[in-house]
């Protein structure tokens, strides 16, 4: 197997290749960077470009255009607080904080690092444990992934304020939104109240910018005003120090794992797969109140995973021809152009394209790190630019984004309704990236929750009595609950130890 | 009485009634759904948002019974302490002092509606200049620079590097370009 990848890798690795990956994740990033044109909307531009090169080089240039817009969603999550993409919505929470401390340029390296170091064991692990995990993958009925997305969305416990309960409510706030539009079941137009521009849905980025973009205006306006927003402090370093990159090699190891694993199952892999890790890290760290402020973990973990599942969304794509997500996605478009259908035997009928396939997404993920360190430098100083200037800019460029999306004068109301919602829930504890993570998997879920119901005939306790499902549902259970019993446990103690002193 | 009400009426409380009132509707926009989209034997399309609002509907509930406005309001009591409190807009008189706040917020408006009539060289221009100024910029004219100058860069860029097709709106019969 490692002769055919080191194959795959002579393939991929030509000058004029590396010079087509080098360009392709340029242009990724700087579209990417536009708020609210994400990875599918920059290929999408791109597309026309790729149709004249060679299979592997048009290959390569998409997986470096991905690449390169994952990178410039993050950028934004990082810089104006707006996710670029859902799979950096995450990275909003901790890795704005740290560009308004004036720590834009480890923020954004630390997620170029994470992805890195994530691309290069997702490689190793597809191409050593691929074959037995896409088996394992192939026993996700529709059961298991109705419990999978809920376990996914308990882990907004931890992104929640002071309130658990509004939490909770916006997720399910974001999963109401995703039953807006035709149901994919049976065809019914739902709370659509008779606009055709409904029947599509909602798009993320309709509310995401919305939510994100306009809130962050507004409330920039207030801190103004009020000067609370203090100026961003000048950076002594843009680039990160080692000892914080030790410090988060931890959290970078721990989502490539979860990111690849979560990544096989098709689906909101990355999305999924970013929220549980953010989750997870801050379950695991010694100082979790430190998450929310700033903290280089909050970020390299969840980067690491949503570049890790692309990895791990190759094994579904190989191996039983379904796109895991938007990058698969793409890659299945370009093998549709060489005439070449993904399935089972691809492995055997075309060894050479699936390595050159993986080798080419690693030198898309290796070509971000190389462009990372000049685009750092100049990503960060967005930062200095006054807010009074930036802000409203940033908020045509989203208008646009919005608008772009399908040229629907809809789109714009309900990013206007959106706007209002979110600054409302903004100024008053209902965390936003919740919204976001129901609207995602929202349209999943439910057709997971009705297949499945229509395999038991009904009878909901088919999500209890498939073993992995159990697992999973008890699983969201004890997420949910334990923060709430350790801090009863820890108060129980508190008072405990108060009424030995005081008898003592 | 009446004091009575407005202490039991918090802030919270309201949310979670506005939520309650948004649930009611919702689920009924989902049980009205025409009948000939069920199938007999079949989870029709109004199951998950049924159990959707129900679960919206019971977290509501819990908001409506604890609150949690006591912890609070002392915590809010300590913000203004510190001078950091962020709630000083929900009285009327500040309200209206806050008149920038709501001027922004009826121009956004105006943008989303207007940006496909008026189209987008000019809503755009309007909006950077007027939000440039209303986030503190002195200079009018720097205002009006920036804001006509990023329009038509944005407008070029978009339109001519992306191909993403802007609407040109009233500009349409003047230029055609």
């Amino acid at each position: 197997m490692l002769d055919q990848l080191l194959y795959g890798f002579s393939v991929a690795f030509t000058p004029f290749n590396i010079l087509i990956a080098f360009l392709g994740c340029l242009i990724g990033t700087i579209i990417g960077v536009l708020p609210g044109l994400g990875p599918t909307g920059t290929i999408a531009i791109l597309l026309p470009l790729v149709f004249s090169m060679p299979a592997s080089s048009a290959l390569i240039m998409l997986a470096a255009v991905y690449y390169g817009a994952m990178y410039g969603g993050s950028t934004t999550s990082i810089l104006v607080n707006i996710p670029g993409e859902s799979a950096s919505v995450v990275t909003t929470i901790d890795g704005h904080k740290m560009a308004l401390q004036g720590r834009a340029g480890p923020a954004l390296a630390i997620s170029a690092i994470g992805s890195f170091i994530a691309g290069t064991f997702s490689v190793i692990i597809l191409t050593f444990i691929g074959a037995p995990v896409a088996k394992f993958a192939l026993r996700f009925g529709p059961a298991e992934f109705f419990s999978l997305m809920v376990f996914g969305l308990s882990t907004v416990a931890s992104l929640a304020g002071k309130s658990v309960v509004k939490a909770i409510m916006s997720t399910v706030l974001g999963l109401m939104m995703a039953t807006v539009g035709i149901d994919l079941v049976s065809g019914a137009p739902r709370y659509t109240f008779g606009n055709p521009f409904l029947l599509d849905g909602i798009d993320f980025i309709v509310v995401a910018i919305g939510m994100f973009a306009i809130s962050e205006v507004i409330v920039t306006a207030e801190e103004l005003r009020t000067g609370a927003r203090r100026q961003i402090i000048k950076a002594k370093r843009i680039w990160i120090s080692f000892r914080e990159f030790i410090y988060s090699l931890g959290a970078i190891l721990r989502g490539t794992v979860i990111g690849f694993f979560v990544g096989i199952l098709p689906g909101s892999g990355a999305t999924l797969a970013s929220f549980l890790s953010y989750d997870i890290e801050k379950r695991v760290a010694k100082h979790p109140e430190r998450f929310g402020q700033g903290e280089i973990r909050g970020v390299a973990a969840p980067e690491s995973a949503n570049n890790a599942a692309s990895g791990g969304a190759l094994l579904p794509l190989l191996t039983l021809g379904i796109p895991g997500g938007g990058a698969t996605a793409v890659m299945l478009g370009a093998f549709m152009m060489l005439g070449i259908t993904p399935g089972p035997l691809l492995f055997q009928k075309h060894p050479d394209l699936v390595w050159g396939l993986i080798a080419s997404m690693y030198l898309g993920n290796l070509m971000l790190l190389v462009l990372n360190w000049p685009l750092v430098n100049l990503f960060a100083r967005i930062m200095y630019i006054p807010a009074r200037y930036l802000m409203p800019i940033v908020l045509v460029i989203s208008t646009i984004g919005v608008w772009s999306l399908s040229y629907s004068p809809m789109d714009l109301v309900v990013m206007g309704v959106c706007g209002v919602l979110g600054y409302y829930m903004r100024k008053h504890d209902y965390p936003l990236a919740p919204v976001l993570l129901g609207l995602i998997l929202g349209g999943r879920m439910e057709q997971a929750f009705r297949q499945a119901l229509i395999i038991s005939h009904g009878s909901p306790m088919i999500f209890l009595q498939k073993p992995i499902s159990a697992v999973l549902l008890a699983g969201a259970l004890i997420f949910l609950l334990l923060p709430y019993l350790l801090e009863r446990w820890r108060r129980f103690r508190l008072a405990r130890e108060a009424a030995l002193k005081e008898e003592a | 009485m009446k004091t009575k009400l407005k202490r039991l009426l918090t802030r919270t409380r309201i949310e979670a009634l506005v939520v309650l009132l948004g649930v009611g509707g919702y689920i009924w926009g989902g049980l009205s759904l025409p009948p000939y989209y069920h199938v007999p034997g079949v989870p029709g399309p109004s199951v998950f948002p049924l159990i959707l609002g129900c679960v919206m509907g019971g977290l509501a509930l819990w908001l409506l019974i604890y609150p949690g406005e006591e912890k609070r309001r002392k915590e809010k009591e300590e913000d203004k302490d510190k001078g950091t409190s962020g709630e000083g807009y929900w009285s009327w008189k500040q309200l209206l002092s806050n008149w920038r706040f709501f001027l922004m917020w009826g121009l956004l408006i105006a943008y989303v509606f207007l940006l496909p009539v008026l189209g987008f060289p000019i809503s755009s221009a309007l909006l950077l200049a007027a939000f440039i100024l209303l986030l503190g910029e002195r200079h009018w004219y720097v205002a009006v620079a920036i804001a006509v100058v990023f329009t038509l860069g944005i407008y070029l860029i978009f339109t001519r590097g992306l191909q993403i097709h802007l609407p040109l709106g009233v500009l349409e019969g003047i230029f055609r370009w």
